[in-house]
């Protein structure tokens, strides 16, 4: 069963980022969005990790000067 | 004495001295330039530094060099001295190409900032390096350009890492006397370290990027790459300052970069994150080994080494690394979509993730970096400087290295350049199989002359940087 999660998980994410390439006007192969998979799921764990330890101050400033 | 040797002794002499020689008139900057360019001409069809030999202006600018020396008009410790820069630089009327099949042609019209720095201050261009394509990625053997090779392993089947790969392997082959390294994650460190040279990425604002080819707008720093912590201070001289065609330049004082380099490092508190080293992959324990015998010898010159936690260590390489690639991306947005076939693979590949990325992805990664620099602040008030191995390991061959993910090169630098604090790198041993291992020293924002003066401290009470690679 556990196996079978892992392949609907897989599947889905293969999904994801074919929609999401697609979103950005790329023509990529299959080998290529396969590739993928691995540093799209990497980014979304790194920012579901510091999404919650950030605060209100937690601010990239723009600072205007006179 | 044969004339390989001959020549090999002036081509690995320091800046510094080379300048005396010159400013002395006991040697010319032509005898110079034609002692580079004809060791170029002998070695780099095995070790593949240069993408671009500018000869006849190396020889035009050191004739000029030699007469208005002659003439009592020395401008400075770079005039009539060899160098050459990273192929991300624009030089006028040179082909300037990121490494790249898309640029292959390109030919820009005007200097960046800091070429025009090099130029006026009288250095000589021997030419155009190498380098990883776009300053990202891997060494790629199956790459429009050839790779630059590592001088330090007899069979060239090593990386000089990267992205400033041809910056190293030139330096450490004797190729040229200075260069300039561009740093995104680590590109100057990481060879400096594994080439067994000097390398300093500034602080953040400090030295120009204004007609440098961009890889990542917030994390992309320019800066020097020397044999000696002394050269580095010399041509950080030139290069610093504020530059108004670079919207991130700070407008800073800027002190005399030689003046305290002596000074020595008596009562400094050096930070040796030791509990971060253990979670870091792939670690090697030779250069852990040279890592730890470097914070003793640190001890013995009269720094307080002691262990500290790093801010958001869990968090500051994998935020970087988003960082970069939405802004990769976003440079190269257009390209991807209309001229993907004159990418290198590699480039291609790691870059991709970026077109991936959310507008509100980008900010929370922001937000997290606001985070980290933070906490790197306030851990900057408890110690004057960070020590820590440059790179995980010595040099891999060009196999391992493609197999290497991006974020397994960046785990010891890339925090340097998320924070913009001043890092760098100095020679600090060599494994059992004659490999260079760095040691990183970074500080205070612009406070790039105490970094400068520790790493000094330290190679001076060392003979690592004196070592050459087995090229002869």
């Amino acid at each position: 069963m556990a196996g079978q999660d892992a392949r609907t998980d897989e599947t889905a994410e293969l999904a994801e980022v074919a929609l999401l390439a697609r979103r950005a006007g790329l023509a990529l192969s299959g080998a290529e969005l396969a590739a993928l998979v691995e540093p799209y799921r990497r980014n979304r764990a790194a920012l579901e990790r510091i999404r919650p330890e950030l605060s209100l101050s937690d601010e990239p400033a723009t600072i205007f000067e006179a | 004495v044969d004339v390989a040797t001959e020549s090999s002794e002036l081509c690995y002499l320091p800046i510094s001295a080379l300048a005396a020689e010159i400013e002395a008139r006991r040697l010319s900057p032509v005898e110079v330039a034609e002692a580079y360019l004809a060791r170029i001409e002998r070695l780099d069809g095995r070790l593949h530094a240069y993408l671009t030999v500018t000869g006849e202006r190396a020889l035009s600018e050191a004739q000029a060099a030699e007469a208005e020396i002659a003439q009592g008009r020395y401008r400075g410790p770079l005039h009539g001295v060899p160098v050459a820069l990273k192929d991300l630089y624009d030089t006028a009327g040179v082909r300037t190409t990121g490494h790249s099949a898309l640029f292959a042609e390109r030919v820009p019209e005007r200097d960046s900032t800091c070429s025009r720095l090099l130029s006026e201050a009288g250095a000589v261009l021997l030419g155009k390096l190498s380098m990883h394509e776009f300053a990202y990625g891997p060494a790629d053997p199956a790459h429009f350009f050839p790779p630059a090779r590592n001088p330090w392993d007899p069979k060239l089947e090593r990386v000089p890492s990267g992205s400033s790969s041809g910056s190293g392997a030139a330096l450490a082959a004797g190729l040229c006397a200075g260069s300039l390294g561009s740093d995104t994650g680590g590109s100057i460190r990481g060879p400096a370290s594994i080439c067994g040279i000097v390398g300093h990425k500034p602080t953040y604002g400090l030295c120009s990027r204004a007609g440098v080819l961009t890889l990542a707008w917030s994390l992309d720093h320019t800066g020097p790459m020397t044999r000696t912590v002394e050269d580095c201070a010399i041509m950080l001289q030139v290069l610093a300052g504020h530059d108004p065609a670079d919207p991130a330049s700070a407008d800073v004082p800027i002190p005399d970069y030689r003046a305290d380099l002596a000074k020595g490092i008596a009562g400094l508190r050096i930070g040796a994150p030791l509990a971060y080293l253990e979670t870091v992959p792939d670690l090697d324990p030779e250069t852990f080994a040279a890592y730890r015998a470097a914070l003793e010898e640190l001890g013995r010159l009269g720094a307080r080494v002691e262990p500290v936690e790093l801010p958001e260590a869990e968090h500051v390489n994998a935020l970087g690394g988003i960082i970069l690639v939405a802004e990769a991306y976003a440079y190269h947005q257009e390209s991807f979509r209309t001229s993907p076939e004159l990418y290198g693979e590699q480039f291609f590949s790691r870059t991709l993730p970026g077109a991936l990325l959310s507008a509100a992805d980008y900010i929370t990664a922001q937000r997290g970096r606001a985070r980290i620099k933070r906490g790197f602040t306030e851990l900057l008030t408890r110690v004057d400087l960070l020590a820590l191995p440059t790179f995980p390991h010595p040099a891999v061959t060009f196999a391992e290295d493609l197999a290497t993910p991006a974020w397994a090169r960046t785990s010891l630098t890339r925090m340097f350049n998320v924070t913009g604090l001043p890092a760098v790198s100095v020679p600090c041993g060599f494994s059992a199989a004659g490999l260079p291992i760095g040691l990183q020293l970074a500080g205070r924002p612009f406070d790039d002359a105490g970094v400068l003066r520790a790493a000094y401290a330290y190679e001076q009470a060392t003979d690592w940087h004196t070592r050459r690679p087995p090229l002869e």
